[in-house]
């Protein structure tokens, strides 16, 4: 497994996306601890939950709706579709790596809204999980 | 005797010792404070595991400040930093209404420890920047900062990016800490 925006190997850490936020562009991928700290400086109002796969809980709604979105591989096609920005080389900057990220990441097709909005949204369980569990 | 000669020689000539805890959620800018205060610089952070240690030197103090990770399973482990604790900052995404929630019940949990009976608490509500940010005053209402009782405290909208409202917070923790000797 592979950081989705970086190739780093063995991401530990996840972009989350859930609720009303959903329409802002799609979420659910993994990610290795230096793209989740880019993508922390992004804002709550962009980025929403960052989360440890392991130093985080999860509610079981969250792992769902996770999964749901099919991985790193599907949901980075569907960020890229129709002209998205070129992945900086392995080794790149963080400097290069953040601007990736924000052009990745913020909401502009209209497909990427479609598709997030379709999303279901989160119930009020509060029931924690371990990542992994599922 | 040797104590208080200590802390009498410390008056006179400059920097009394503060031992801060800095914490928050995740997220929070715990981090990007500390170095901001540190270097005066932005720096890119990654989130923290485990903590960051540095000593702020301000006015006549110098302030030992912890900033422990804020991760949800690792928020058991800022009870081990709290020993001799003079000052507690606690930091807050002002532009993060979801967690607001979880901010006050982490707050009210530490302030009732035992071991932080006497250490005053400083919020800074952090990302003022960010559209849609909480002011300070929403975010003392949701902490429910008017119902602490015994408890010295002060809240600061801050942005840790620019630096606003740091050296504020600083300043009243440095007078308020200083009164207390």
């Amino acid at each position: 497994m592979e950081c989705a925006d970086c190739c780093a190997k063995n991401p530990e850490w996840a972009s989350v996306n859930h609720g009303s936020l959903a329409a802002r562009g799609v979420r659910g991928v993994l990610i290795c601890i230096e793209c989740a700290g880019t993508h922390r400086s992004l804002g709550a109002h962009i980025s929403k939950a960052v989360k440890s796969t392991q130093l985080d809980s999860w509610k079981l709604e969250e792992l769902q709706s996770f999964s749901a979105k099919g991985g790193n591989r599907k949901v980075n096609a569907l960020l890229t579709q129709g002209g998205a920005p070129p992945a900086p080389p392995l080794g790149a900057s963080r400097a290069s790596l953040e601007s990736y990220i924000r052009a990745k990441y913020s909401p502009k097709t209209a497909t990427q809204s479609k598709i997030g909005a379709q999303e279901p949204p989160m119930s009020g369980h509060t029931e924690s999980t371990d990542f992994g569990d599922h | 005797m040797g104590l208080a000669f200590t802390k009498i020689w410390q008056r006179l000539i400059g920097k009394q010792e503060m031992r801060i805890l800095m914490v928050g959620l995740d997220a929070a800018g715990k981090t990007t404070i500390l170095y901001k205060l540190k270097l005066g610089e932005v720096v890119t952070t990654i989130p923290t595991i485990g903590f960051n240690v540095e000593t702020v030197e301000y006015k006549n103090l110098s302030f030992t400040v912890w900033d422990v990770g804020g991760q949800d399973k690792i928020r058991p482990l800022w009870r081990h930093y709290y020993q001799g604790t003079n000052g507690l900052i606690y930091v807050v995404d002002s532009n993060d209404r979801d967690r607001i929630e979880d901010a006050r019940e982490e707050l009210n949990k530490m302030l009732n420890e035992d071991e932080m009976r006497d250490a005053v608490l400083l919020v800074f509500a952090n990302k003022q920047d960010l559209p849609n940010a909480m002011t300070a005053a929403e975010v003392t209402e949701k902490l429910g900062l008017h119902n602490l009782r015994h408890r010295q405290w002060f809240i600061q909208s801050a942005c840790a990016t620019t630096g606003d409202g740091l050296y504020e917070g600083l300043d009243w923790l440095s007078r308020t800490l200083s009164s207390k000797r």
